[in-house]
């Protein structure tokens, strides 16, 4: 029966030739988006971000006044002060004014060393976030009493743990965390770029993130590790902002016990960047699948070459299974080999403009391959279903399309305020776009985390099972309305 | 000019007496009108309603061909334009009826875009297949300008799509699809 399928499938030349349509879409338009994107600084090619311990391209900035820690030690300080500026935020972008922004932060850091992306742990305290323990750039965790402003920090043998305070005798662990070998321990300061969000004309969002500046007194030092505090801005070297090079200069003041840290930056995984785009032809692919997946059952009925079918193999409920599961498969070879061939093809293309290849890890990109061929077999069965259902091209060409791509475009654009668009995005077979999401959100990195963006409300699995869900449904109503129905 | 009276009636029974167009207009008002309540968005129901207007102005001539209605149809207007002219005539005043409640500025968007999906379907007469063209056209043109890297080619692909805040681009995807449309049809054989 499968093999009867498949012939079908091969021979008529339309059906063929839609998938083969689907394929050039899905590699044309990776190439051409790969094409367009170029990245250039200055004359030479752009620095790559640091990679961090956990293999995320990551932004290692800050000002770092550190000591060296042979073995165990530990840091004790009180931060006194905490202030600093943002330049022009919202809603008139017209002035400077003082203050933090939520993950300004300043605190105690074990670090292995100076080199940007280098692993570490801190403790420290946060614009408006309290008191956080980090480590390695993706982990973090909340601790320590509300308004605790006295922070410790102690390594014994391999572990590191962080502590809080509100007076400096009474001390609450914020966590531990594993770090061995030889380590530099000090103080940071950081502060991120104040992110705001504009509608950019074009029916999409764009995010601009603007420079601020931290500044943190630190007194009442205790701390194992002798000589002198040396200053290091980590991951520094930039031409430095306007407001650094007229009024204040990131750096370190030392003055009888008193440390003052100024400075900008931020210990996280890299955002704001793109990486290789080589998914941007997943929808008009999707739109060529749907056709041929419509067609592949509604030419049947308007054909009559459903009698023939059902005289051939009377068993009504496997005929239909047989023929959902050769569009399924095919969609997935078919998309899978789209897939990969985009992807080699389409970085290259893309390093080659100069611009830096982001590593997601392997199991994200296996996720990213297979996921997206699921998407396409999951949504191919469904606008298979509506077409047994509905045995008209037509009304299910139409279906299909309202309730993948209208969805999906929704969401993603300006269309619709941001809250009906993930609601669209949690309830509608649009939600296997999820699988899709190539970065992880950050609970602890401040950015709109909105589809338009590629971030989804659902988890890529949670977002395919609801995708595969509407499908067999669809399916199952169309077995049961097709074993009664006359044809 | 008595051809085309006579081809405007005839249509005019064909729309009368097949659900197709009544029902499709049917929806599209239905949808259209709860999706701008649910949403507040007066444009977010134009998407819905835009999607059946366009598979209605295919589903007039490509339904035609696929039951094989287009044979008679073309032996009572031999010089077969009247028979597109008729078609297009009755499509505009349906179209135009969804966007009751929306700006008037989109009941014309909403005529040109029927007329998209009539010359689409005198072009490539397979319903689906045309009816997938159409989509594409309105759906994954603006879905890719996220992906566009580059401001201007975002820009340039923006302004190309057609859409209810530019008409003048609509109008000229339309004119196109009319042309090639009424060009194939005056010119290739019937089937």
């Amino acid at each position: 029966m499968i093999r009867a399928e498949l012939t079908k499938l091969r021979t008529v030349r339309g059906w063929l030739f839609g998938l083969t349509a689907a394929v050039v879409l899905f590699v044309g338009s990776a190439l051409l988006v790969a094409a367009g994107s170029h990245m250039s600084c200055g004359d030479q090619a752009c620095p790559a971000p640091p990679v961090g311990p956990d293999g995320q391209a990551v932004e290692d900035h800050f000002g770092f006044a550190h000591r060296t820690l042979a073995g165990d030690g530990s840091l004790t300080a009180h931060v006194r002060d905490f202030s600093g500026i943002i330049t022009y935020p919202p809603p008139r972008h017209d002035q400077i004014v003082e203050g933090l922004v939520p993950w300004a932060k300043a605190g105690l850091v074990i670090k292995d060393g100076t080199r940007p992306g280098s692993p570490y742990a801190a403790v420290m305290l946060t614009g408006s976030h309290g008191v956080r323990m980090q480590h390695d750039y993706v982990h973090d965790r909340a601790g320590g009493p509300t308004g605790a402003r006295w922070l410790r920090l102690t390594r014994t043998g391999a572990s590191v743990t962080a502590y809080a305070s509100l007076d400096g005798k009474t001390w609450t662990t914020v966590g531990t965390v594993e770090m061995s070998g030889p380590a530099e321990i000090g103080f940071l300061i950081a502060s991120p770029g104040d992110i705001t969000v504009t509608e950019n004309g074009l029916g999409g969002t764009s995010v601009q993130s603007r420079f601020t500046q931290a500044s943190a007194v630190f007194d009442q030092i205790t701390s194992t590790a002798g000589g002198e505090w040396r200053y290091d801005e980590v991951g520094g070297g930039g031409p430095g902002a306007d407001w650094e090079k007229y009024h204040r200069p990131a750096g370190l003041e030392a003055s009888a016990g008193r440390l003052t840290l100024t400075g900008s930056g931020d210990l996280a995984p890299v955002s704001g960047m793109a990486a290789v785009p080589y998914l941007a032809g997943t929808v008009p692919a999707l739109l060529a699948v749907l056709i041929v997946a419509v067609l592949f059952i509604t030419s049947e009925f308007r054909r009559g070459l459903i009698r023939t079918t059902l005289l051939a193999s009377p068993a009504r409920g496997h005929v239909l299974a047989a023929k959902a599961a050769v569009i399924g498969g095919v969609t997935f070879t078919v998309v899978l080999v789209a897939v990969v061939a985009a992807r080699a093809w389409s970085t290259t293309v893309f390093r080659a403009n100069g611009n830096i290849v982001l590593p997601t890890g392997a199991l994200t990109d296996l996720r990213l391959a297979v996921g997206t061929a699921a998407l396409l077999a999951v949504t191919a069965v469904l606008a298979y279903g509506l077409g047994v259902l509905l045995r008209r091209g037509l009304p299910a060409i139409l279906l299909a399309v309202l309730l993948t791509v209208v969805p999906y475009l929704l969401a993603t654009t300006s269309l619709l305020p941001p809250g009906a668009g993930e609601w669209l995005l949690r309830v509608t077979p649009a939600a296997g776009f999820a699988v899709q999401q190539t970065f992880p959100a950050y609970g602890h990195v401040l950015l709109p985390y909105t589809p338009a963006q590629g971030y989804f409300p659902l988890a890529p699995l949670a977002g395919l099972a609801i995708a595969a869900a509407w499908a067999l449904g669809l399916l199952v109503l169309a077995v049961l309305r097709f074993r009664r129905a006359d044809v | 000019m008595t051809d085309a009276a006579a081809a405007l009636r005839a249509e005019w029974t064909k729309a009368r007496t097949v659900p197709d167009l009544p029902l499709a207009i049917l929806l599209a008002l239905v949808g259209t009108t709860s999706v701008n309540v649910l949403t507040g968005q007066p444009s977010a129901g134009l998407q819905l309603g835009q999607a059946v207007i366009a598979v209605a102005g295919v589903q007039i001539l490509a339904g035609e061909y696929s039951t094989g209605l287009i044979h008679p149809t073309m032996l009572a207007f031999p010089t077969r334009w009247p028979a597109l002219l008729a078609k297009a005539v009755l499509l505009i005043p349906g179209a135009a009826v969804t966007a009751i409640g929306n700006r008037p500025r989109d009941a014309v968007y909403l005529g040109l875009i029927a007329l998209l999906g009539l010359g689409t379907a005198a072009l490539i007469r397979n319903a689906v297949t045309a009816a997938g063209v159409v989509l594409t056209v309105l759906f994954v043109l603006p879905t890719m300008v996220r992906w566009m890297p580059d401001p201007d080619w975002a820009t340039f692909l923006y302004r190309a799509s057609p859409s209810p805040g530019h008409l003048a681009t609509t109008a000229a995807w339309t004119a196109a699809a009319l042309l090639l449309g009424t060009i194939t049809l005056l010119t290739r054989r019937v089937s």
